[in-house]
């Protein structure tokens, strides 16, 4: 029968088995999205060593999600939770204001009461219970937050901030750039390459046109590096060593001066940003602090530094932190982090480094050495050559992103956090009152942390 | 003082705080040991040794989480090594504060707990280092602190569910012959496991927005699938499951004992599970500095 079927379909998918199910199923996803490493390429999947090549294209394992599958399962969640938003809705309007008779007694909660009807209002009056039904032989009273109503609200925090995750699969975008001092680079707050373009050029249809006055200018005014000065610690490696340095049975640190080393505390860039119509703007901005400036947000990524090395009086360019070969000369090179910009030392005093960084090779046997240090200007001999580091240029990593699923996920945090919070800890409490046969009973109902039940149910015994 | 002579009282207070943390690790294991005696042999003293040997050592454990605090200038929380520790002193202090509400002399739990706790001093101890770095500009924030805090104050409470959790399964259904000798069936006992979800699920819910909140102020991506992330959605959707079971009477009796427990294990998976798993699958991760 049709109207069996809908009548079921309904039921399915405002159950809360459903939801279970569903959310179980999604787990599964999220697991499978830690396991395989997501936006990689198949083919360096497979170069990687990678054993489910059909398994992984079937499912689209490398970016799954983005997968037709993991779609659908959160479409099916975002139906379960609006037919259970709606259902429940229907439910708290269509609420009785008592329970009936046959069902109040069924519940193995109720209690009789010594006290008589009067007493029992006049007490749970005095614990500010309101009365919210009173016919003969039947009261409810209730005090405290409304749980359904919270939870209620909780839920459509979900649905909002699915709304956000669409808005932001769909219509987000985010570029990288690198900044290098007097080599300005273009902004634009409009990209062909979102979802929702590329769905329309899909569909034969064209996306809209890139308007001039959505573009910036971005140039490097300076970039800042600074660092703090911190007791460098040689901790053993072996688990018998490290217990003997905690029981006191060797010293922690050896003979001689302390060793110091220099962790990053800042990063800044100062930039400079221009429309095609007005002046440039001047700004600075470091991680954790963003750029804002007309709908454009700048994002500190990090910094790429160009060292200039001479080997023998010849000219070589490496990026740091990044292995180099020298011609001439067996193994791999890789410089250390260059240090540079300014450093705040234990005794409260800043100074100016002068940029150094630590140079290691690896031989061909693949073993590791420490070469030292190369200060820029002081000259180090270094496997049989000369090493001269001569000087760098820093160039800043930014990221700019267009999202407007951002404000949806604001306001589902809000309408999420609130009714969460006051629907866990938040009081929640309702007596009902039957008088049957002479006799007085009570049912209580809480909810929430902060409702004791037990406490609630001793004063209104007098107890 | 001279930058020198601060440093060498660096290394002076270093070697002090490790010999407390020492002291703390082997306490929490005794603890633990003395928890194994009291599970042979039912003697309730023992139970009571448990619960009393646990106060004395999160007491040492406080001391030593100020004595870091001074010492580095910073919240306690920073490194691997810094926030094993932390999660050692959060969950027994949860578990102490919880037992004090309890009626009858149920300490198994508190077993439980000092073995969790003296695994995370003892793993902290042997494979991290204690070096005190400063805060790097990736955490210069001011969801830092929140984040962080928040996150652990529902790890706590969770560590203290899955221990109610054990000792209800153990003792009060599998077998409950055996239950009297710890203090079983005990009244409202049960209730407790719920209590404390309902408590750390919008804690948990705080931490994973706050990372989302801060994740947009650093990177300008509220949500970035970063295994961390992927894996506190994990733990905040298995606890979402438990809590609907809790609402379905036919799955309340076995279906959410199961998910608090596989809660529990998602939790440990989102804490120090991540980093193996990124190590191992050499996925890279944006939460490396936690590691």
């Amino acid at each position: 029968m049709p109207s069996d079927f809908s009548s079921k379909l309904r039921k399915t998918s405002s159950s809360l088995k459903t939801s279970v199910w569903l959310l179980a199923a999604m787990c599964v996803f999220f697991i499978l999205g830690t396991i395989f490493p997501q936006g990689t390429e198949l083919k360096d999947y497979m170069e990687a060593g990678g054993k489910f090549v059909p398994f992984v294209k079937w499912f689209n394992l490398l970016g799954i999600f983005t997968s037709p599958l993991f779609l659908i399962l959160s479409g099916l969640l975002s139906v379960n939770l609006l037919v259970c938003i709606y259902d429940r809705w229907r439910a708290m309007k269509k609420r009785p204001a008592y329970i009936p008779e046959g069902q109040f007694f069924m519940n193995p909660k109720v209690v009789e009461m010594a006290a008589p009807e009067d007493a029992l209002l006049l007490r749970a009056k005095e614990m500010r219970f309101k009365e919210k039904y009173s016919a003969e032989g039947i009261h409810v009273l209730e005090k405290g937050l409304p749980f359904r109503w919270l939870s209620w609200i909780y839920h459509l925090g979900i649905v909002v901030a699915i709304l956000g995750f669409l808005s932001t699969a769909l219509f987000a975008f985010e570029e990288e750039i690198t900044l290098y001092k007097g080599k300005p680079v273009k902004i634009s707050l409009y990209s062909p390459d979102t979802r929702w373009n590329k769905f329309k050029k899909a569909l034969g249809m064209s996306p809209p046109e890139e308007k001039k006055e959505k573009e910036y200018e971005a140039a490097l005014l300076a970039f800042e590096t600074e660092y703090t000065e911190a007791l460098k610690v040689d901790y053993p490696k072996e688990p018998l060593t490290r217990l003997a340095l905690g029981l006191g049975f060797r010293p922690l640190m050896g003979e001689g001066k302390p060793e110091v080393s220099y962790s990053p505390k800042m990063w800044l860039s100062r930039i400079s940003l221009k429309t095609p119509r007005e002046k440039a703007v001047k700004g600075a901005l470091w991680v954790n602090r963003p750029y804002r400036f007309r709908g454009l947000t700048l994002y500190q990524m990090g910094f790429e530094q160009d060292i200039t090395l001479l080997v023998d009086g010849k000219p070589l360019k490496i990026k740091s932190m990044e292995p180099f070969e020298i011609k001439g000369m067996e193994g791999k090179f890789i410089t250390g982090m260059a240090k540079t910009g300014k450093v705040y030392k234990k005794d409260g005093m800043v100074e100016k480094f002068t940029p150094f960084f630590e140079l290691k090779h690896t031989g061909k046997d693949g073993r590791k050495k420490e070469l030292g240090k190369l200060v820029q200007g002081k000259p180090e001999r270094f496997l049989g050559k000369r090493f001269l580091f001569k000087g760098m240029e820093e160039a800043s990593g930014l990221s700019y992103r267009i999202d407007p699923g951002v404000t949806f996920i604001s306001i589902s945090v809000w309408l999420l956090f609130a009714g969460l919070l006051l629907r866990s800890l938040g009081y929640w409490g309702r007596i009902q009152i039957v008088v049957k046969e002479g006799k007085t009973y009570a049912l209580l109902s809480t909810r929430g942390l902060l409702a004791n039940g037990e406490k609630i149910m001793a004063k209104l015994k007098g107890e | 003082m001279t930058g020198e002579a601060l440093l060498s009282r660096d290394a002076f207070l270093l070697a002090q705080e490790l010999k407390l943390f020492w002291s703390v690790a082997i306490l929490y294991g005794l603890c633990f040991l003395i928890g194994l005696f009291y599970l042979l042999t039912g003697k309730e003293t023992l139970g009571r040794w448990v619960t009393g040997g646990l106060w004395a050592t999160v007491a040492l454990h406080t001391l030593l989480i100020i004595f870091r605090t001074v010492e580095g200038g910073r919240p306690p929380f920073q490194s691997l090594y810094e926030t094993l520790s932390w999660f050692a002193w959060s969950a027994t202090a949860t578990y102490l504060y919880v037992h004090s509400k309890w009626k009858g002399g149920v300490h198994f739990p508190g077993f439980i707990v000092a073995g969790i706790s003296a695994g995370a001093c003892f793993y902290s101890l042997l494979t991290r280092s204690p070096e005190i770095t400063p805060i790097p500009p990736a955490l210069r924030s001011p969801w830092y602190e929140w984040h962080v805090v928040i996150a652990f104050a529902a790890y706590a409470v969770f560590v203290v569910s899955f221990a109610v959790e054990v000792s209800h399964l153990l003792f009060e259904r599998r077998f409950p012959w055996r239950g009297r000798a710890f203090g079983f069936p005990a009244q409202g006992f049960y209730r407790y496991a719920h209590r404390l979800n309902l408590f750390g699920f919008p804690m948990l819910a705080f931490a994973v927005f706050s990372g989302a909140a801060w994740a947009n102020d650093a990177w300008g991506r509220y949500w970035s699938w970063d295994p961390k992330e992927t894996w506190s959605l994990i733990t905040w959707t298995v606890y979402a499951m438990y809590l609907h079971t809790k609402a379905i009477p036919t799955w309340r009796e076995n279906a959410s004992p199961a998910l608090n427990i596989l809660g529990f294990v998602c939790m440990v998976i989102t804490f120090l599970g991540v980093s193996w798993l990124a190590k191992l699958l050499g996925i890279p991760s944006m939460h490396a500095y936690a590691v």
